[in-house]
């Protein structure tokens, strides 16, 4: 009985929340350069009766991005750099979003990864973090900082230990995601040979791209003409 | 002491005839009412500097002409130009994002001690949601580009893979409103359209832009003054200096590129100002110097000084009577003028016999050739005034009032002021040596390999003589502060206003719409990478007419009844009341299209409004604006509006620049014509010999060309207009020479050459100025009149004027 009260008393203790919860957190998370694991996600949105529901595989590497392929309902590959965001179905690319095009991307690629990776050094800055930390275990609500992100996303939820293991994304129109992870594996032979092949060759243009981008900025100096910008 | 001491005998004393006492009379009448005018002067100068507190103007461009003719582009291109011109528009960065926001911070700090002076662009308005809501009711009439084309294009089939796909998104949707909102993201797409017109975003509570690896916050704000007021200047720029300093101990490696009208304004302000000082004060010297060498008594420095001070208040009162804004750079030409004006008075006191004739006396016989001189410098200054620079003409009347006033002041006043004292030092002697050596010199042989050298000479220079009109020529920034404007540009992507299309219609509808038909050439032109961008209204605010068409393209498309969305209901398992209910939601007959007045009203449209100009009298009109354009590129954009009824290519640069080119032609003309018209003046007073005075001054403009030509520097409209200056200065020379009868010629020439030098230390400082127009006119003038002077004895001094009367 004096053990219980114990374990209950050293369970309580341990039981930390606030900032000093987020600094525990980051002790337990290993954040490996290289994590790969399967994934099943679950979107819930409004109006639709039914859940729907994904899996696949998801890899993220440090300094290079997301690689996120859906296995079902149907194959679909997603890859986040700080360059792009690709869709792709087999060897089709059906979207493609360019940094060039939209200066966020670097920023949601970032995102994504820290979410997935539990880098909470890098959420803090974004968000407004209130976390619970047990001796094994953790959980994290993030509140975006920005109210223009606010408006779409309303709030995060992460838990794991090691390792991320559940991602709750609520939108602010009603719609939800929930992610759960399994089947960690890290260091380079996470990596099966098509997802090392998927980020070796930096999906598409992007290097290209932005070579395009600083020449054509710097013809444009050279044209010299905003002096007279009035 | 040096000087022949002769005790002074009073003028008036020694005039005996009754008609010499009645001139003086008249005289001292004369005098006393231009006091009453002087004091006048003074005291309007007081009510408009001290009292009003009125600003001097700094915009170079206001000095350029407001050649479009048309008012509905001029308003198009004053609005445009207006709306940026208090705009500051600040980047603080680093590598390290935080480092930046740190910097930022600092910055904002700083400017935040003085909230009177800057309105902070607020990002609170763009990102509540009633700023979208207009578009967000109407997006079922927006739709982008690619999507219309893929509309047109895809089966079903092709729009539920992408729907089903989007749903796969680990990141949520990314979007305003639900999922079944915007179930084939439409409008997610029309927004990120509309997103990607410009590379800054709200991150983390700040505006951030990136360019290659740097991170930058950027701090857009504006003006609550003038940009190119003075005051407002000295007031801000400390300001700004104090931020950036700031911003730059804040964090480590901190780059910081500002741009703005006030920075250019502010630097060429300074630089004006400070040649003010320098060419003014410059002249002031040169001229005490030159009159106590001469003199070796204070009276006639004070004359002198007084004649030019007069000069000075009478420019500044009649040109600020006129205009409502004075330009620094009138004041700066306006102190060159000093060395111009001077010539009457040193003229005047040069006359060794003032003592024995009385005052009176020789300014009588004087009056002839000074009011030629006068008269010949008038209209070459009322050439400039002719030209439709508003700048050069307000420097015209400036200058014409000045050396009006200062020559007033001479002959009604010099009389009785000077004192009658005549001393003159051993220098005369000298100056008399040297000319006689140097007509010695010039004489027979030596004369005539003069000639021959000065011809080939000029000949070769106006051979590689070479015009470019191009209004950028005149501009002179410092290198760094170019480049961070250029830079700020480029990595907001911020559009030019010196080029831009106009597009009016007689109805609002019609103007959208035959903006729409010309956005669809320059968006292929942009594909072909012509240039980078545009702005244009209708991006935020398509044409009833397109977002009718698109909403029934939709329609068709996407929710005809065996359409895509009949086939996602399949797909996600939905019933028949789902997709009823999406569909009626998605095609309700109750379209209300997006108006004018809605976008107006939204904080969105804030940086596009300047492109909207609406009715104009019985025209609606509105401007699309350019980015990321090459000079080589501009025919291909204005052949861009060949064959859209409504639309016309405005390039502003290239106008202004024509317009310099057409009156560097026109005023070369002018030019010729006055030297034409002088003579027919001069004719019945010279009769043959009226070439002679003519002469000097056109040698001396060949030579100013030549020299024009051999340093290489392009002609340009401001040469010739001082070449304008050249000939008034060069004929008074050759006046004064001729005019040797009751003087010894010794004084004429004496006085001739110290009016040269004068002229020389004065016009001929602005040879220094960084100004490129100043400068122009400095070197023309310098080269000129040294020529100018050099040449009138050599066709003068065998020119005896055939009457001594006045004209």
């Amino acid at each position: 009985m004096i053990r219980k009260l114990l374990l209950i008393v050293s369970v309580a203790v341990s039981h930390v929340q606030g900032d000093a919860a987020v600094t525990q957190i980051q002790k337990m998370v290993a954040r490996p350069p290289v994590m790969c694991g399967a994934f099943e996600q679950q979107k819930t949105l409004v109006g639709l009766k039914k859940p729907v529901k994904s899996a696949g595989r998801f890899c993220a590497v440090a300094d290079k991005g997301v690689l996120w392929n859906t296995l079902t309902p149907f194959a679909s590959t997603l890859r986040l750099s700080r360059e792009e965001i690709v869709q792709s179905q087999g060897d089709r690319v059906t979207s493609r979003l360019s940094a060039r095009e939209e200066p966020t991307v670097g920023v949601i690629s970032d995102l994504l990864f820290s979410v997935l990776a539990g880098d909470f050094a890098r959420l803090k800055s974004g968000f407004r973090i209130d976390a619970t930390a047990q001796p094994a275990s953790w959980n994290a609500t993030l509140v975006p900082k920005e109210s223009g992100m606010r408006r779409v996303i309303s709030a995060i939820e992460l838990s794991g230990a090691e390792y991320v293991q559940k991602i709750t994304m609520l939108e602010a129109s009603g719609d939800r995601t929930v992610i759960t992870f399994s089947n960690m594996a890290t260091g380079q032979n996470a990596l099966q040979p098509d997802e090392a092949k998927a980020f070796a060759a930096p999906a598409g243009r992007g290097s290209t791209d932005r070579g395009t981008a600083e020449r054509s900025a710097a013809d444009r100096s050279s044209a010299g003409r905003g002096e007279f910008e009035r | 002491m040096l000087p022949i001491a002769v005790p002074p005998v009073a003028g008036n004393l020694s005039a005996n005839s009754s008609e010499n006492v009645k001139a003086v009379r008249t005289h001292r009448l004369f005098a006393w009412a231009w006091l009453l005018l002087v004091i006048a002067a003074v005291l309007y100068n007081g009510k408009v500097w001290v009292i009003d507190h009125r600003q001097l103007e700094t915009d170079f461009l206001a000095l350029l002409p407001n050649d479009e003719s048309d008012p509905v582009a001029r308003a198009a291109f004053e609005r445009v130009a207006g709306a940026t011109e208090q705009n500051v528009l600040v980047l603080v960065g680093s590598r390290d994002w935080s480092e930046a926001r740190k910097a930022g911070d600092a910055y904002a700090k700083v400017l935040a001690t003085q909230p009177g002076w800057f309105t902070p662009a607020s990002l609170t308005a763009l990102q509540s949601d009633s700023a979208l809501a207009p578009w967000w009711t109407n997006r079922r009439g927006l739709v982008t580009e690619s999507d219309r084309a893929a509309l047109l294009r895809n089966t079903p089939d092709d729009w539920v893979k992408q729907a089903l796909n989007d749903l796969l998104s680990p990141m949520g949707s990314g979007r305003v409103g639900a999922w079944q909102d915007d179930p084939f993201g439409f409008f997610r797409r029309w927004l990120q359209a509309r997103a990607a017109e410009t590379p800054v975003r709200p991150i983390d509570g700040v505006l951030r832009v990136d360019d290659a690896d740097m991170h930058y916050v950027v701090l857009p704000m504006q003006l609550r003054s003038q940009a190119f007021a003075l005051q407002s200047q000295r007031e801000v720029m400390p300001l700004l200096n104090e931020a950036r300093a700031s911003a730059e101990r804040a964090g480590s490696e901190i780059t910081i590129k500002s741009a703005g009208m006030i920075f250019p304004a502010a630097a060429a302000a300074a630089q004006a100002n400070n040649e003010l000082s320098t060419i003014g004060w410059g002249s002031v010297i040169g001229i005490i110097l030159i009159t106590w060498v001469t003199f070796r008594s204070l009276r006639p420095i004070a004359l002198i000084l007084l004649s030019l001070g007069i000069g000075t208040i009478g420019a500044i009162a009649v040109t600020a009577f006129f205009y409502k804004s004075v330009h620094l750079l009138t004041l700066v030409f306006g102190a060159s003028l000093i060395g111009v004006a001077e010539d009457y008075g040193t003229h005047y006191l040069c006359m060794s016999d003032r003592n024995v004739r009385g005052g009176v006396t020789v300014m009588r016989d004087l009056l002839p050739s000074l009011s030629l001189a006068l008269l010949t410098t008038v209209v070459s200054f009322i050439g400039l005034g002719v030209s439709p620079f508003p700048g050069l003409q307000q420097m015209a009347l400036f200058s014409a009032v000045g050396l009006v006033s200062s020559w007033i002041t001479v002959v009604v006043w010099f009389p009785a002021l000077d004192g009658k004292q005549i001393g003159r030092a051993r220098v005369v002697g000298w100056f008399n040596w040297l000319r006689i050596r140097w007509l010695a010199l010039s004489h027979g042989q030596p004369r005539i390999w003069l000639g021959v050298a000065t011809l080939v000479v000029s000949a070769i220079g106006i051979a590689r003589l070479h015009a470019n009109d191009d209004i950028r020529l005149l501009q002179s920034l410092p290198d760094s502060l170019l480049r961070e404007q250029t830079d700020v540009g480029r990595i907001l992507d911020v559009p030019f206003t010196g080029q831009l299309y106009i597009v009016r219609a007689p109805s609002e509808q019609l103007l959208l719409e035959r903006e729409e038909a010309l956005r669809a050439r320059l968006d292929s032109l942009q594909q072909q990478h012509v240039f980078d961008g545009y702005q244009a209204v209708t991006t935020w605010l398509p044409s009833q007419r397109s977002q009718r068409r698109d909403a029934l393209l939709v329609r068709d498309k996407i929710y005809a009844a065996n359409g895509a969305l009949h086939q996602l209901r399949g797909a996600l398992q939905e019933d028949d009341a789902w997709e009823t209910r999406i569909r009626s939601e998605a095609t309700s007959s109750t379209v209300i299209p997006l108006t004018s007045a809605a976008w107006l009203a939204s904080p969105i449209s804030e940086p596009l409004r300047p492109l909207w100009l609406g009715q104009q009298g019985a025209e609606w009109v509105s401007v699309v604006t350019l980015k990321g354009v090459e000079n080589e590129r501009l025919p291909e954009l204005a052949r861009a509006a060949e064959g859209f009824v409504g639309v016309q290519w405005a390039d502003k640069v290239a106008s202004i620049s024509s317009v310099l080119g057409r009156y560097r032609v026109r005023m070369s003309w002018v030019l010729a014509a006055s030297y034409l018209l002088v003579f027919l003046i001069f004719l019945p007073r010279y009769g043959r010999a009226s070439w002679r005075i003519l002469a000097p001054s056109v040698a001396a403009s060949l030579v100013s060309l030549a020299v024009i030509g051999l340093l290489g520097q392009p002609l340009q409209l401001f040469h010739v207009l001082a070449l304008f200056l050249v000939f008034g200065l060069g004929v008074d020379f050759a006046i004064f020479l001729s005019v040797q009868t009751h003087s010894a010629e010794g004084d004429v020439s004496f006085a001739v050459g110290l009016a040269a030098i004068s002229t020389v230390l004065s016009l001929g400082l602005l040879a220094l100025s960084a100004t490129p127009v100043l400068h122009a006119f400095g070197l023309v003038m310098l080269v000129g009149i040294t020529v100018s002077l050099l040449a009138a004895p050599l066709f003068c001094s065998s020119a005896p004027a055939r009457t001594t009367g006045p004209v």
